[in-house]
């Protein structure tokens, strides 16, 4: 396996849309339930875990743009292929793809449920599976470009979402804040790792840097992205927070649709309905994502045809999801995902680091 | 060949849709309203409710019908009233729930927990209590009112809550408060006056209990500790006597009152709960009022600013004497629907103090109240 890939220029997109992409890969259906997850362990001083996270989060990105940029044009498969040699890079890749379909899958059923508690009780899981995967192959299909161009477009089109909070907004209680630092220091960092599920997405990084065009100015537009999505898992939080009791944020599964119920227009009296269907754009760019990525690895290490990779891992996510249809089995999968995530995206880049800088040492030498 | 391959993709997704049901709104019966009352059956406790569907249906010769079922959840009693139903019940849209006395005193959260748990339904129904039973209001109403049946009961109280005189009462807003320690709820009391459903006060709760009654006016001024108001209508009484030198006026309707009553129109009002010491439970209510004057029961010459500030003095008197009024009155039933213990919890760091702690220590609290009245118009004459 080579260590640094060839991109050709027309398969090369500018460092601008790594914006979107990081923020699309960690907005999701996470964010629905970030309050409760966070408020469960921090209490009302969530926003201080998400902050905590953010800094990691942050500094992170920072090792994972470091350790890419001791290569030419590499991704994670050549780095893992410079470090632990050809086969071990295979067995990592594979284990990459098979964390993908689970965090797909994940996200798929979540989306799901939602949509059969909320708006079609009777409607059939594998059905529903099958119209957003539609989507997703047909996107994956088009390339590259086309998927940072349906990322960038679904983006766009689900930041009005914003303007439905101004009613919870207007009823928040901010006695719900006080008095700071209630809980202690220990619960605050459980509340920031129970928030790595939904902050996690940012790994594609990994995958991806190879198809910049100007890798030179890739960070800023890296932690714009971080920071725009912690600004909305802020903002979600801090508005359940005070606009929901805790013996209510405690009980309420999908915290961010409760604040969307309360909004209300003169044609449309329930705008929740239009949140959950909007919700698609913003779910599905992580799906299409990780899909190109899995195609993209199954090329690199198997030199898979794309059709094969992105139609054997669609039947595999659509025989799964009739399965994942009890809410504690889908709870379980979650958090079976958010465990994996931890070894995978939080701690694996650590890892690598040392490695990477005794390579550069002896190769130097 | 790209385009040939994905043809099927294309007419997967355009048959697919048709997996999803579908419901036309004529089939349906859409619950606009729904009253819900204990009863005793045979010794058991029973849930009543009354509903009134809309029905879409063109043929149907009224829009509105009543429903009765009785079950032992609210969902029980719904299928038994879609027995009386040729469409199914949908909840999707109700904008009313009314509780009966005896519901509402034996608390009605119970009853609420179907609506929180059920997503369809939305979180902006508006909640109510009766005096008498929800059934009786529901009947008189379906027979009584003629203009605008279906939204009547709903605008008779969202027009007082947008006015400031209630304070919020959606579902959402009242299932906050219910579980929050330190603040209770106040919900409408509307009962039939003069063969019309009418409002004649609020209800104020102890958690989700139904424990006391109090007037429109207190309800009004529970409401300006929780939030900021304007254009709320105030009517205030102040002592005749001061104001001798004023009146313009000699009459035998007025000859003998000891008051002059003041309508007045809220420009601006708001309160804040402070803690003066939170171990001896001392509070303090700063509240501050900018009015405008509209109408006096006497007619009177307003003729220099000393007028102004003496009625001023006098508007703050009452005032204060109506809100210690209404705090002896809430801390006789046991209700904090002021708020005050929202305060004192928040002051305690690391402290988990519960409902029931604070309701004991609610008993000794003292409350002072500094009111601040500005008039600011007079209307086109002085």
């Amino acid at each position: 396996m080579k260590i640094n890939v060839q991109i050709p220029k027309g398969e090369q997109f500018r460092s601008f849309y790594m914006f979107f992409i990081i923020a699309s890969m960690q907005l999701g259906v996470g964010l629905i339930g970030i309050p409760r997850i966070v408020f469960m362990e921090a209490g009302h001083d969530a926003w201080i875990s998400i902050l905590i996270a953010y800094l990691y989060i942050a500094l992170l990105l920072f090792v994972m743009l470091y350790i890419l940029r001791q290569y030419e044009n590499a991704d994670i498969l050549g780095v893992q292929a410079d470090l632990f040699g050809s086969f071990i890079s295979k067995v990592l890749g594979t284990v990459y793809i098979l964390y993908f379909i689970f965090y797909i899958l994940s996200t798929l059923v979540t989306y799901i449920e939602i949509i059969m508690v909320f708006v079609l009780p009777d409607s059939n899981a594998f059905v529903l599976g099958c119209m957003l995967l539609i989507i997703a192959i047909y996107t994956v299909f088009g390339g590259l470009k086309a998927v940072v161009g349906v990322t960038f477009l679904f983006f766009m089109f689900s930041t009005w979402l914003f303007v439905l909070l101004i009613q919870p907004i207007r009823q928040m209680d901010f006695l719900n804040f006080l008095p700071v630092m209630d809980k202690e220091i220990i619960d605050i960092l459980r509340g920031t790792i129970a928030a790595s599920y939904t902050f996690t997405g940012f790994e594609i990084l990994f995958f991806i840097y190879p198809f910049v065009a100007n890798k030179e100015k890739i960070g800023k537009p890296v932690f714009l992205g971080l920071s725009y999505f912690t600004f909305v898992a802020l903002l979600a939080t801090n508005i359940a927070i005070g606009f929901l009791s805790p013996a209510q944020l405690e009980r309420r599964i999908w915290a961010v649709l409760n604040l969307f119920k309360i909004q209300t227009s003169p044609i449309i009296e329930r705008l929740d309905y239009v949140v959950i269907a909007e919700w698609m754009m913003v779910a599905m760019p992580k799906v299409i994502l990780l899909m190109w990525c899995i195609s993209y690895i199954a090329k690199r290490i198997y030199n898979l045809s794309r059709e094969t990779s992105v139609y054997t891992s669609a039947s595999i996510l659509l025989i799964l999801i009739p399965f994942f249809n009890e809410h504690f089995i889908i709870q379980r999968l979650i958090d079976n995902v958010s465990r994996v995530s931890y070894g995978i995206v939080y701690i694996y880049p650590f890892l690598l680091l040392p490695l990477v800088l005794l390579k550069k040492k002896t190769r130097k030498k | 060949m790209r385009t040939a391959k994905l043809i099927p993709l294309f007419i997967l997704i355009v048959f697919l849709q048709a997996c999803l049901e579908t419901t036309q709104i004529e089939k349906l019966a859409i619950i606009n309203s729904r009253g819900v009352d204990l009863i005793d059956e045979g010794g058991k406790r029973m849930i009543e409710t009354t509903l009134i569907p809309y029905i879409f249906d063109p043929r149907a010769p009224d829009m509105t019908s009543l429903l009765t079922g009785k079950g032992r959840t609210i969902k029980q009693a719904r299928v038994e009233a879609e027995k009386q139903s040729p469409y199914p019940l949908v909840p999707g849209k109700i904008n009313i729930e009314f509780y009966g006395k005896e519901a509402a005193e034996s608390g009605i959260l119970p009853f609420l927990n179907t609506h929180v748990r059920d997503a369809p339904v939305s979180d902006i129904m508006q909640l109510a209590v009766t005096n008498q039973t929800a059934r009786e209001i529901l009947e008189i109403e379906q027979q009584s009112v003629e203009l605008n049946r279906t939204k009547y009961l709903q605008d008779l109280i969202s027009k007082e809550v947008e006015k400031g005189t209630l304070p919020r009462i959606t579902l959402q807003f009242f299932t906050r408060l219910v579980q929050q320690v330190g603040i209770d709820p106040i919900l409408p009391v509307i009962d039939v006056v003069n063969g019309k459903p009418t409002l004649t006060g609020a209800a104020v709760f102890q958690e989700d209990k139904y424990v006391g009654n109090i007037s429109v006016k207190e309800s009004f001024m529970a409401n300006l500790l929780r939030q900021r108001l304007r254009g709320t209508p105030i009517d205030v009484g102040v002592p005749r006597e001061n104001y001798l030198g004023e009146i313009d006026y000699k009459g035998k309707l007025t000859e003998n009152e000891d008051s002059i009553y003041l309508s007045l129109m809220l420009h601006t009002g708001k309160g804040k709960i402070k803690i003066v010491d939170a171990d001896s439970l001392a509070f303090k209510a700063d509240i501050t009022m900018k009015l405008d004057l509209l109408e006096t029961s006497i007619p009177m010459n307003i003729k220099s600013e000393d007028t102004s500030r003496k009625f001023e003095r006098d508007i703050e008197k009452y005032f204060v004497r109506e809100y210690e009024n209404l705090f002896a009155k809430l801390q006789e039933v046991n209700s904090d629907a002021l708020g005050l213990g929202r305060k004192y919890i928040t002051s305690r760091k690391g402290s988990k103090t519960t409902n029931k702690e604070w309701m004991e220590k609610y008993q000794d609290a003292k409350m002072e109240f500094d009111i601040d009245v500005t008039i600011v118009n007079f209307g086109a004459i002085d």
